[in-house]
């Protein structure tokens, strides 16, 4: 306003002072009244809002009304000059006003051009989403639409409504790199800058951008996502870790720290680790381990309890350097949690310390048996012998028969404690396994058996495989099958046939004979412990024998079973897994 | 010298041990005279004339009752022969047991023999029959 103010004042001013001069030297009552009478037409001709062709009107109006005192009066000359004067000023300013109106108007219509033909896409939009005008660009690219959800990708809107906002309410227009979906249904990325209208209103100016740009984007993003992922997968892990910088401050904390040391681990960021953990020290149970574990340069690896909050928890400190190629300087903390693994530790000792316990008693359970409980039986054998051989004329025969059977119990019993001692044994402890010739073995089992196999064809099929086993245990097993076979049969005719197959990972062997045979209901339970299916007396028989048998292949990895047909005999198989050299797994 | 008895110095502790010990003796064919003590510091002593057993004469032959008071019969294996004069005695370990282990320890410690428990006559034949072999025709030194 102060500037259209100065012409005005200047001219009231020189019409003030005119009007003055008049007054001091000729004072004259017409052309007092013709200045009162056009001063106001003067000042409205200032002050209205005319145009040029308003301005030349007024004027010539104020002159016309001058006209009649001039010709009345002819003394004064200086009242028409001041009312000219006035009248052009008046007429002037008028001018000059719809001049800058008219440029106004030129100014408003050259950027309406601009808007229209920007090679940018401008939209007008209320904050609400609602388009009122886009440019020519917008409209080409965009079609018929009438809403910004329409025309923008939807994971990019909430960014959009959030820069509306920060230019409406902060007044600051945020930048942002946004995907538009075009008429024809292209992505295009643009990047958007938001430009404050009023309260309600804003321009949404959008430049197209260059492959280049998209591919930025596409790597922010991905490298945003990729740190979040290596975050959240450190984040999630078991152990606690810490990067300390160059100085020894808290770079960077897992949140699983903050499990450990009950922390919130934002805390520890910038801070140098003793004061970050200063908090937790009471947590810390050894003497001496908080100033281990927050001393910067403390390496190697240091096990350290913290107990807190109803728990106890070992850790491991390891704390490595980091001389990496891209970055020098600074320390990784791991904290490896122990507890689990301390604790099954100390189970594990104490189970090993109990079985080791456990089979202490049974060696001491054993020696006991084979030789406290054996000693007494062996000696009623031994006397009832003697007994047999001393008195032999002074018993009568049903006296002979008692002590027969005295003797014979007693014998049984010895056997039986034998077997006991030997089931017990198997895979008591760890037995030497070597290369075994089979075919040795049953040469050597069936000379031992010499005395039994009297009278009994024996059939043993050629080139018996070597195999990895325990020699002792080896002749244990066929010397038992062998016996069966010859003792479980009742004909005049005795067959025993040894045979054996290469089949895929093992060897099986058998021992057929064609004795009484077991009926198929029992073809499990004779392996079991002291199964007898004959009445004692008819066969002599612990009943440990084929548990024994069992016990063995088992224990070298393999089976046993048996087929039969009553009255006809029985085959008994066992299985040897092949193995190529001593000390694979079993 | 085959007309010499056969001294034999048995060490047990168990009593009906000791009776079917002898009478095995008894009845095999082998001249033998026997000697009884009853622990292992007591077989020690005999060996090396000590104590009640000043007079006791050197055995040609030991059996070795294993589970012994005071002195455990491994314990004593173990002295005679690291004995200079008593290593070459044979020592046959008495034993209950079948198990195997028991027999590889006697050996291990250097048992000449071992005989299942209670000594039978056919199994006292049979051992002094082995170790007579070796006893005549070497010539062990006398003291």
């Amino acid at each position: 306003m102060g500037r259209r103010l100065r012409r005005p004042a200047a001219i009231l001013v020189s019409y003030s002072f005119a009007l003055l001069l008049l007054l001091l030297f000729k004072p004259h009552a017409p052309g007092l009244i013709f200045a009162l009478l056009s001063l106001p037409l003067a000042l409205s001709s200032l002050l209205l809002e005319v145009g040029f062709a308003g301005g030349l009107a007024l004027g010539t109006i104020t002159a016309l009304l001058g006209l009649p005192f001039l010709s009345i009066s002819f003394l004064d000359w200086l009242l028409p000059i001041a009312l000219f004067y006035v009248a052009i000023s008046a007429a002037l300013g008028l001018a000059r006003r719809a001049q800058s109106q008219q440029r106004a108007r030129r100014a408003d219509a050259l950027l309406e051009e601009v808007f229209e033909h920007s090679s940018n896409l401008i939209l007008v939009a209320e904050l609400g989403g609602r388009l009122l005008r886009r440019n020519a660009r917008a409209k080409e690219l965009t079609g018929k639409v009438e809403e910004l959800s329409e025309i923008f990708h939807p994971d990019d809107l909430p960014r959009v409504r959030e820069e509306m906002e920060r230019a409406v309410v902060r007044g600051e227009g945020g930048e942002a790199l946004v995907r538009l979906i075009s008429q024809e249904k292209e992505l295009l990325p643009l990047e958007l800058k938001v430009i404050r209208l009023d309260r309600e209103h804003v321009a949404l100016d959008l430049q197209e951008v260059g492959e280049l740009v998209e591919l930025r984007r596409r790597l922010h993003e991905a490298e945003a996502r990729y740190r979040y992922l290596i975050e959240d997968a450190i984040d999630t892990l078991n152990s606690g870790i810490i990067l300390l910088d160059k100085s020894g401050r808290v770079f960077w904390a897992n949140e699983t720290v903050g499990r450990f040391f009950y922390i919130d681990r934002d805390e520890l960021v910038g801070k140098e680790l003793r004061k970050a953990l200063a908090p937790c020290q009471p947590f810390f149970i050894e003497p001496g381990s908080f100033d281990r574990v927050t001393s910067p340069r403390s390496q190697g690896r240091f096990t350290f309890t913290l107990r807190g909050r109803g728990e106890e928890r070992i850790l491991e400190l390891v704390s490595i350097p980091v001389e990496t190629e891209k970055y020098q300087g600074g320390w990784i903390n791991h904290f490896i949690d122990l507890t689990e693994i301390k604790r099954l530790e100390a189970s594990l000792r104490e189970k090993t310390r109990r079985l080791e316990e456990s089979n202490k008693r049974l060696e001491e359970f054993n020696h006991v048996v084979s030789h406290d409980l054996k000693g007494p039986v062996r000696r009623i054998e031994s006397f009832a012998q003697i007994l047999l051989e001393d008195y032999q004329g002074k018993l009568d025969a049903e006296g002979v028969d008692y002590l027969t059977r005295i003797k014979n119990q007693a014998l049984r019993m010895s056997n039986l404690i034998d077997d006991l001692l030997t089931l017990a044994s198997i895979g008591a402890k760890e037995e030497p396994l070597e290369e075994v010739q089979l075919g040795q073995v049953v040469t050597e089992t069936i000379e031992g058996l010499d005395y039994m196999l009297r009278g009994v064809e024996l059939k043993v099929k050629e080139a018996l495989p070597t195999v990895l086993a325990n020699r002792t245990r080896m002749q244990q097993l066929l010397a038992n099958l062998i016996t069966n076979a010859v003792k479980y049969n009742n004909k005049p005719r005795k067959l025993v046939e040894i045979g054996w197959e290469e089949e895929d990972g093992y060897w099986k062997l058998h021992v057929r004979d064609n004795g009484i045979g077991i009926e198929k209901q029992y073809w499990s339970k004779i392996f079991e412990l002291f199964e007898v299916l004959h009445p004692n007396g008819d066969y002599e028989s612990t009943g440990a024998g084929l548990s024994i048998c069992k016990r063995i292949v088992e224990n070298h990895g393999g089976k046993i079973w048996v087929e039969s047909e009553p009255e006809r005999g029985s085959t008994f198989y066992f299985t040897i897994p092949k193995r190529a050299k001593v000390g694979e797994p079993r | 010298m085959r007309s010499k008895k056969l001294k034999i110095l048995l060490v047990e502790d168990e009593l009906d041990d000791i009776k079917l010990t002898q009478r095995a003796l008894e009845r095999s064919s082998v001249k033998s005279e026997l000697f009884v003590v009853r622990d292992g510091q007591e077989a020690l002593d005999f060996l090396y004339r000590q104590g009640s057993h000043a007079e006791a004469p050197r055995p040609d032959l030991i059996f070795l009752d294993l589970k012994l008071p005071k002195v455990n019969g491994h314990e004593v294996l173990a002295k005679i022969k690291q004995d200079e004069r008593l290593r070459r005695i044979p020592v046959i370990v008495l034993t209950v047991s079948r198990s195997e282990e028991d027999m590889v320890r006697a050996f291990d410690s250097g048992a000449s023999g071992y005989i299942h428990k209670p000594v039978s006559s056919s199994e006292f034949i049979k051992v002094v029959n082995t170790v007579r072999d070796y006893w005549e025709i070497s010539e062990l030194p006398r003291e």
